[in-house]
């Protein structure tokens, strides 16, 4: 089972957390990375194990994808359908910023084969919106859930915050309730990570940012657990939580250790053992398929610790935990022997619980989960 | 050669009255070596030696001198280690000789080294030929520093010696002196009797020892016996110390030079011992002989573990040409595989670590430094004792004894008041005061070794703003309220960071070492307790609160490498951490108690 990721880097407005890889939609070359796109796909769809797969799953990721003209979309997808082959129930997602959808475009979006429809509302209140740089409101995102729903989508999911400057416990709760009420299939938390090189990094440099300490940020977190939890959506992921039935099949394979091809600048691809991915800004991809065909700035094979680090990671984080058994068959019995000492301290310290063959994170466990990979690895 | 017209003869000063300018103005003017191919100082020939301004090996070189009435001379200079450390060094160098130059700055006037080294030579019944040196400089005290060695010396002020070794001024006389003052040897024909004073080791012909020849003589052929031990080897050759070695036919009484002979080991040539001749060997040795004793030790260990062959090289070819070291293999839980060393005092510590790391590339941690405690058991069975670690339980001892040295600290009238505040932080017993001259002390203490091992030399120049200076000898051992002083992380024993120490200097040396750690070690996924004890009583505890968060909300596409490869290098770091039960323990956290006096006055001084 392969993904396919295509990364569409252009927003309406630069968002003062952000560091994915994005342009200003005013003046930007689309035209030009749609072309690119489809020079990329076209190659990439010649070549194996691309030509001979179909993918399970796609996945419009950007930036703001919906920023794009229908035109423009349809290009997109033109591309995806004309490179490679999607299977025919394939889960086929685009992330979408509330005020840049409409029904018409929702509709377009689901007349081209879209089922899911991820939404970054991060916040339902006001004065958290505007530190965060958004230009919707609150009423503007629900507006964008309800024009989901009347265009047709049965898979939601929404994207919210937490440990933002100046956010109460209050407001994290105001927000989860509103995004409950709305009963999405799907909904992402994350936590503010403040990325170097971003203007919220500047400002926290300078003290600028009333960050929670860390202690005030795992409450805000285990809050959404427990409320979301109460509200019949279970945790998969760190951050990912859906309705039965509905995780997002798309990074669960990727998770899993499935293979996928990222087009489109700074996307990755997995591919068995390697690890590839395209120049990370606009111009540099563009320059790089202009003069080369295809943009690849990192190629690296993984050794065989580096897979197990990367498994360690992956399972870990999600909920289902690393499953020994799948250990040992994949890297030995010794590369599994030899972390006892560390399985037992982790479950000592009560960050690890065994459930059967699988080793998971427990509530503890999830607040430190890069601590507790680190450990294992 | 006839005896009449050798001279031997060494030079005492304090660092920096210019020792080396004056045996290089010496060497200039007897031709031994060019200018041009001088390099300065060159009689200090190790790159740590220039650099500290100190002499740490003795050195020997022979100038050939003609003077003004015709006669010809050998003289041969004696130079000695400049650090108390190395006295019994001095004592030795200073046996070899009959005369010797004492170098007063005659800005700074007399210092402490100045005293002890002049009554080393005193008690070795030199010849003293006083010296006052830098006469040129603006502030130069020339009356002053006169009046203060004709009070300590007895001596008339006209035999005193003006100088400037830097321009040159007063060099002639010097020689003068040598010549005119300075007794030759005295013949002897009896059993050869030759002194060891230094030895250095030349990986293709073994340990060379450096002697001062006695009585009899000392040719190639020869079979000697060394009389510490009776070992016994043929003479390959025999010669005198230029710039380089340079062979002769043989050695007569009262000369000065080195023999070879097939010596593997440094052990065997050690300073001290008597050389005498195998076939008619004398009756006595020469008197003065002793082993080197280590007073000061220390585990040293290797970064990583990986380091630890390489460091035990190092330490092998390091004693080779330094016979004072001595190390043996020791494990700690903390620290792993590595070895407990002992050293002649603080500095010659501090140049063994720094040689090693510099000249072997290691890095090296390096445990608190200890004396060495005599410990009776309560079943009355003598211990002696140099690593904390090795300190029985409290139930168990009878009573514990340290080394107290006798100190000398020589400092400008203004600055008592601090010395006796030092002293008394440091459990110092005040002995004795006298003027040297209207305006400096001599001060005399008996202080616990323990105390001054660590940070007293710096502590004692910042209180006398560089001014006081220090020398010291073992004076005997005491008894003292000593007790063990454990530091637990979550109730695991940090072996390297236990340390013996009076009780009541305990509950403060704990609660600075938790606080310090406090700072120093990471935050870990749990909460760690830092704990100071003394058997099962926890004196001080600071707590180390665990981490809340670290977890990476987005982890998609490109983060995942991007968060594997940050654990990877995480990971990486925390391997050169040492492990303690289940806390994870930065180098720099041991690196750290090191410091602890030297962050200031609040653990004794």
């Amino acid at each position: 089972m392969a993904g396919l990721y295509v990364h569409i880097p252009f927003c309406s407005h630069a968002c003062p957390y952000c560091d994915f890889s994005f342009e200003l939609l005013k003046g930007g070359r689309v035209d030009e990375l749609l072309a690119a796109l489809d020079t990329e796909a076209e190659r990439r769809g010649r070549e194996s194990p691309w030509t001979d797969g179909v993918f399970e799953t796609v996945f419009l990721g950007g930036g703001t994808p919906t920023c794009l003209t229908d035109r423009q979309l349809d290009r997109v997808f033109r591309t995806i359908h004309e490179r490679f082959r999607v299977a025919p129930h394939a889960e086929i997602t685009v992330e979408a910023n509330p005020e840049t959808v409409t029904i018409p475009k929702l509709k377009r979006l689901r007349g081209l084969g879209v089922d899911r429809i991820s939404i970054g509302v991060q916040s339902f209140s006001r004065d958290i919106l505007l530190k965060l740089g958004r230009r919707h409101t609150a009423d503007r995102a629900e507006k964008a859930f309800a024009s989901a729903r009347e265009a047709g989508f049965r898979n939601v999911n929404l994207d919210l915050m937490f440990g933002v400057p100046g956010q109460s416990a209050a407001d994290w709760a105001d927000t989860l309730e509103r995004a409950v009420a709305l009963d999405p299939e799907h909904l992402s938390v994350y936590g503010l990570t403040i990325e170097p090189g971003t203007e919220y990094a500047r400002l926290a440099e300078q003290g600028a940012l009333d960050l929670p300490d860390e202690g005030r940020h795992t409450d805000l977190y285990f809050q959404a657990l427990d409320r979301l939890s109460d509200a019949g959506f279970r945790q998969y992921e760190i951050s990912n939580l859906a309705k039965p039935g509905f995780a997002c099949r798309h990074n669960v394979s990727c998770w899993k250790g499935g293979d996928y091809l990222g087009l489109g600048p700074s996307a990755h691809t997995r591919m068995d053992g390697r690890r590839l991915a395209n120049a990370r800004g606009l111009a540099d991809y563009l320059h790089a398929m202009d003069e080369r065909g295809e943009a690849t700035d990192m190629d690296e094979t993984l050794s065989v610790d580096e897979r197990i680090h990367e498994y360690i990671l992956l399972s870990l984080r999600s909920v289902d935990g690393l499953d020994t058994r799948v250990f040992r068959d994949r890297y030995g019995d010794d590369a599994m022997d030899e972390r006892d000492p560390a399985i037992h301290a982790l479950s000592g310290e009560g960050f690890l619980a065994k459930r059967g063959s699988r080793l998971c994170l427990t509530r503890k466990g999830l607040a430190l989960a890069d601590s507790v990979c680190e450990y294992f690895m | 050669m006839s005896t009449e017209h050798i001279r031997n003869f060494s030079i005492i000063a304090h660092i920096d009255h210019g020792k080396s300018t004056l045996a290089d103005r010496l060497l200039e003017m007897t031709g031994t070596v060019s200018p041009l191919k001088m390099r300065a100082q060159m009689l200090d020939n190790l790159d740590l030696e220039r650099e500290r301004g100190i002499t740490i090996k003795a050195h020997a070189i022979r100038m050939s001198y003609d003077a003004p009435d015709g006669r010809s001379f050998a003289l041969n200079l004696i130079d000695t280690p400049g650090h108390v450390d190395f006295s019994y060094e001095v004592s030795r160098s200073l046996a070899a000789c009959e005369g010797a130059l004492l170098i007063v700055d005659a800005v700074q006037g007399i210092e402490a080294q100045t005293i002890s080294n002049l009554y080393l030579a005193l008690e070795n019944d030199l010849t003293i030929i006083p010296v006052v040196n830098k006469i040129d400089l603006p502030n130069a005290r020339v009356d002053v520093v006169t009046g203060q060695i004709v009070d300590l010396l007895g001596v008339d002020p006209d035999d005193i010696v003006l100088t400037s070794a830097r321009d040159g001024i007063g060099v002639e006389a010097v020689l003068e002196a040598i010549l005119d003052r300075i007794p030759p040897p005295e013949p002897d024909d009896g059993p050869l009797r030759a002194l060891i004073f230094d030895s250095i080791f030349d990986q293709y012909r073994g340990a060379v020892p450096y002697v001062r020849v006695v009585s009899g003589e000392i040719k190639p052929g020869m079979q000697i016996r060394m009389c510490s031990n009776d070992k016994q080897f043929e003479v390959a050759e025999t010669g005198v110390l230029r710039f380089d070695k340079a062979p002769v036919d043989a050695l007569t009484a009262g000369e000065v030079g080195y023999l070879i002979g097939n010596i593997r080991n440094v052990a065997d040539a050690s300073v001290g011992d008597t050389v005498t001749d195998a076939a008619r060997p004398c009756d006595e040795p020469l008197p003065g002989y002793r082993e080197a004793k280590s007073m000061v030790f220390s585990g040293l260990y290797p970064a990583t573990s990986e380091d630890y062959e390489p460091l035990k090289e190092a330490l092998e070819k390091y004693q080779l040409n330094d016979a004072a070291l001595v190390y043996e293999p020791e494990t700690s839980v903390a620290l792993g595989f590595g070895f407990r060393c002992g050293f002649l005092g603080l500095l010659h510590m501090e140049v063994v670590q720094e040689r090693l790391e510099r000249e072997y590339g290691l890095t090296i941690l390096a445990t608190m430094p200890s004396v060495e405690y005599r410990i009776t058991t309560t079943a009355g069975e003598v211990l002696m004792v140099d690593n904390p670690a090795d300190m029985p339980e409290a139930s168990y001892i009878d009573a514990v004894e340290e080394p107290f040295i006798q100190a000398q600290i020589v400092v400008p009238h203004d600055y008592i008041g601090n010395i006796m505040k030092l002293t008394r932080d440091r459990r110092g017993v005040y002995k004795a005061m006298e003027y040297l001259d209207p305006t400096r002390v001599a001060l005399q203490y008996e202080l616990p070794l323990s105390e001054i091992v660590f940070d007293f030399y710096d502590r004692l120049k910042s209180i006398s703003r560089g001014y006081a200076s220090f020398d010291y000898d073992f004076l005997e051992y005491r008894t003292s309220p000593l007790v063990r002083l454990n530091l637990l992380l979550n109730g695991d024993l940090v072996d390297a960071l236990s340390i013996i120490i009076h009780k009541d200097k305990a509950y403060e040396w704990g609660r600075e070492l938790c606080q310090r750690l406090r700072k120093i070690i990471p935050r870990q996924m749990f909460e760690v307790a830092v704990q100071a004890a003394i058997g099962g009583r926890v004196i001080a505890r600071e707590s180390i609160r665990p981490l809340r968060k670290n977890v990476t909300a987005k982890c998609y596409g490109g983060d995942i490498t991007r968060k594997r490869k940050l654990l990877e290098r995480q990971k990486e770091g925390k391997r050169r951490m040492k492990q303690v039960g289940n806390v994870e323990v930065p180098q720099e956290a041991f690196l750290a108690v090191l410091d602890i006096r030297g962050e200031g006055a609040a653990v004794g001084g």
